[in-house]
C-alpha cells in the first residue's frame, strides 16, 4: 500500500467514526448557574454524575488528542 | 534558606523603590483594559477543559464566596457577575477602596488567591543587611544605627564561603609560599582527570575543609569553605590548577567569617561612608552607633527629620508589622515559595489598621534617603555634624547596642496557613 492509498484509508475510517455525545455537555447544560458558575448545592448532590462525566471527558480529550497527534505526522497527499 | 534570601531581597528592593513609583506601576483603576472587550467578543462553544474546570474548581469558588462574605458581603453580587479572569481584580478594587490597597497579583486563579492574603513583609533581614544590594541613602543611613542583630547565632558561623577563594590569602596575617606556587603539568592532568571523572551536580569534599560541585562540563562551583590557612592555601593551588586546566570555576556570592560579623558588623557600612565624607568624620560615630530613640531626639522635626523614623525600621521597633518582620520570621509550608497568611478578619483588621502608619513611615523614609542621595557629602556631612554636635555621652561610652531582634520572639503575630490544615476556618 503506497502513501496516497493510506491516507485514504485513515479518511475513510476517520468517516466511519461516529459523533460522540459526551456527558459532560448534557450535565453542564442541566445545572443551574448560580453567578455564573454551577450551583454548588446540585454539584455535590450530584457528585457521582459528576465525576463519571469529568472522568469520560478526559479520557475523550486525551485520546482525541493522540488521535490528532498521529495524524499531523501523515504526510500531506500531493495534489493530483 | 536561599528561597527565603531571594524574599527578602525583593522585599527590600520593592522598600527602595519609592512609594509614589510604585502606585504609578500598579494603578488599580475601576475601567478595565480595551483587550477586555476583545476577549469578550470572542465568542464559541466552551471548551471542554474550560467545563470540566468548572466542574472540578468548585470548591475553590465556594471559598472565595465565603473570603468575599466575610470581607465584603456589600460587594458579592459585583465581584461574582464579573468574568472569570477577572474577578479578583475586581476584589482588589473593592478591597482597596474598603481596607488598604492590596500588593497583589491580579492574575492569579482563585485556587491560588484563596491559599492565603499578598503581604509584603519589609523588615530589615539578616542576610539583606550583610548582602549589602542597597541604595546608598539606605547605607550611609544604616552606618548611623546599631547592629541590629547584636546575639543572632548566625553571627558565630562563618557563611558558605567565607572569603573570596580566588584571592584567599587577602587580609590575611599568615603568607604561605604563595609567590611559589606554579600548577606543574602533573598537577594540571590530575586536576583535569578528578573533575572530569565526577558526574555533573557530583561532588568532592576537600579534608581540609572546602567542597567542589561539578555545575556543567568544564565548570565547577566551590563552597562550604572552612577559615583555616590550611584551608584557604589548598583552596587557591585547587582554583590555579582548575583554570590551568580550562576549567572555570564559578564565583559564589562571598560572605564573612564568623570573626569579622562578631567584632565589625558595622564596619561595611562605615567603610562606604568613609568614601562619602572622610575617615575623620567617620571616625566620630560611635562605636556601636547611635540607638533609634537617640537619632530621634537629635533629629525629628529639623531637615533631617525621618533618620530616627529610618533606624526604627533597621531595629525592627517600628510596631507595624509589615515594617518589622521579614521573611525569617514566618514558617514557609513544604516547597512553598512564600509564606501564606490566613484569610482572616483579624488578619485583615490587623493589616488595615497598620496600613496607614506604614505609609506615613516609608513617606518620611523615602523622603530623608533621597534627599541625602540628592547631595551626598555636603547633607551626610549637615546630618553627621548635627549627630556628632548633639551626641549624648553614654553613646560613646557603649560598645555594643542590646539586641532589638531576638528571632525566637519575632515570630509573626499575623495567621498561617499551611496546606495540612483545614482551610475551610476562613
Amino acid at each position: 500500500m503506497n502513501q496516497p492509498e493510506k491516507i485514504n484509508l485513515v479518511v475513510n475510517i476517520l468517516k466511519t467514526v461516529k459523533p460522540k455525545k459526551l456527558l459532560i455537555i448534557e450535565l453542564a447544560n442541566s445545572i443551574k448557574l448560580v453567578n455564573g458558575e454551577f450551583d454548588y448545592q446540585e454539584l455535590t448532590n450530584r457528585q457521582l454524575e459528576v465525576n463519571l462525566a469529568i472522568d469520560e471527558a478526559k479520557i475523550y480529550g486525551s485520546h482525541t488528542l493522540q488521535a490528532v497527534d498521529s495524524l499531523s505526522r501523515l504526510k500531506a497527499k500531493k495534489e493530483v | 534558606m536561599e528561597v527565603i534570601r531571594q524574599n527578602n531581597q525583593a522585599a527590600l528592593d520593592a522598600l527602595m523603590q519609592p512609594t509614589a513609583i510604585q502606585e504609578e506601576q500598579h494603578p488599580q483603576p475601576k475601567v478595565w483594559a480595551l483587550a477586555m472587550l476583545g476577549e469578550m467578543l470572542r465568542v464559541g462553544p466552551p471548551q471542554l477543559n474550560e467545563i470540566i474546570h468548572s466542574l472540578e474548581g468548585i470548591g475553590d469558588i465556594q471559598k472565595f464566596i465565603a473570603i468575599v462574605q466575610m470581607l465584603m458581603p456589600e460587594s458579592e453580587q459585583e465581584i461574582m457577575s464579573k468574568p472569570r479572569n477577572r474577578r479578583i481584580y475586581q476584589f482588589c478594587y473593592n478591597f482597596g477602596q474598603k481596607y488598604y490597597p492590596l500588593p497583589a497579583n491580579t492574575d492569579v486563579a482563585p485556587d491560588e488567591w484563596i491559599k492565603g492574603i499578598p503581604v509584603e513583609l519589609l523588615g530589615l533581614s539578616y542576610t539583606a543587611y550583610h548582602d549589602m544590594n542597597m541604595r546608598p541613602g539606605f547605607m550611609m543611613l544604616l552606618s548611623l544605627s546599631p547592629y541590629p542583630f547584636d546575639g543572632d547565632e548566625r553571627d558565630t558561623q562563618d557563611d558558605d564561603v567565607p572569603y573570596d577563594p580566588f584571592d584567599p590569602m587577602k587580609s590575611l596575617q599568615f603568607i604561605a609560599d604563595k609567590e611559589n606556587f606554579k600548577p606543574s603539568a602533573k598537577d594540571v592532568k590530575w586536576t583535569r582527570q578528578w573533575i572530569g571523572n565526577l558526574a555533573i551536580n557530583g561532588s568532592w569534599e576537600a579534608p581540609v575543609g572546602f567542597k567542589v560541585v561539578k555545575v556543567a562540563d568544564n565548570k565547577i562551583k566551590i563552597t562550604n569553605i572552612v577559615d583555616t590557612p590550611e584551608a584557604r592555601e589548598t583552596l587557591r593551588r585547587t582554583i590555579l590548577c582548575a583554570q590551568k586546566a580550562g576549567i572555570e570555576v564559578k564565583a559564589p556570592r562571598i560572605g564573612q567569617t564568623a570573626k569579622q560579623k562578631l567584632i565589625g558588623a558595622r564596619m561595611p557600612y562605615l567603610d562606604v561612608v568613609a568614601r562619602i565624607v572622610g575617615a575623620e568624620m567617620t571616625g566620630k560615630i560611635p562605636k556601636a552607633g547611635w540607638t533609634p530613640d537617640e537619632l530621634h531626639k537629635m533629629t525629628d522635626k529639623t531637615i533631617y527629620d525621618g533618620v530616627g523614623m529610618f533606624a526604627d525600621w533597621a531595629c525592627s521597633n517600628t510596631g507595624c508589622i509589615v515594617l518589622d518582620s521579614n521573611y525569617d520570621d514566618c514558617d514557609f509550608g513544604d516547597g512553598e515559595m512564600g509564606p501564606r497568611f490566613k484569610w482572616t478578619k483579624k488578619n485583615v483588621d490587623i493589616l488595615t489598621e497598620q496600613y496607614t502608619i506604614v505609609k506615613e513611615m516609608r513617606k518620611k523614609m523615602d523622603h530623608i534617603v533621597a534627599w541625602l542621595e540628592e547631595d551626598q557629602v555636603p547633607r551626610f556631612t549637615g546630618l553627621l555634624d548635627l549627630c556628632i554636635k548633639n551626641s549624648p555621652v553614654e553613646a560613646h561610652k557603649r560598645t555594643k547596642v542590646a539586641a532589638y531582634r531576638d528571632p525566637m520572639e519575632r515570630m509573626i503575630e499575623l495567621e498561617q496557613n499551611f496546606d495540612d490544615e483545614d482551610e475551610d476556618d476562613t
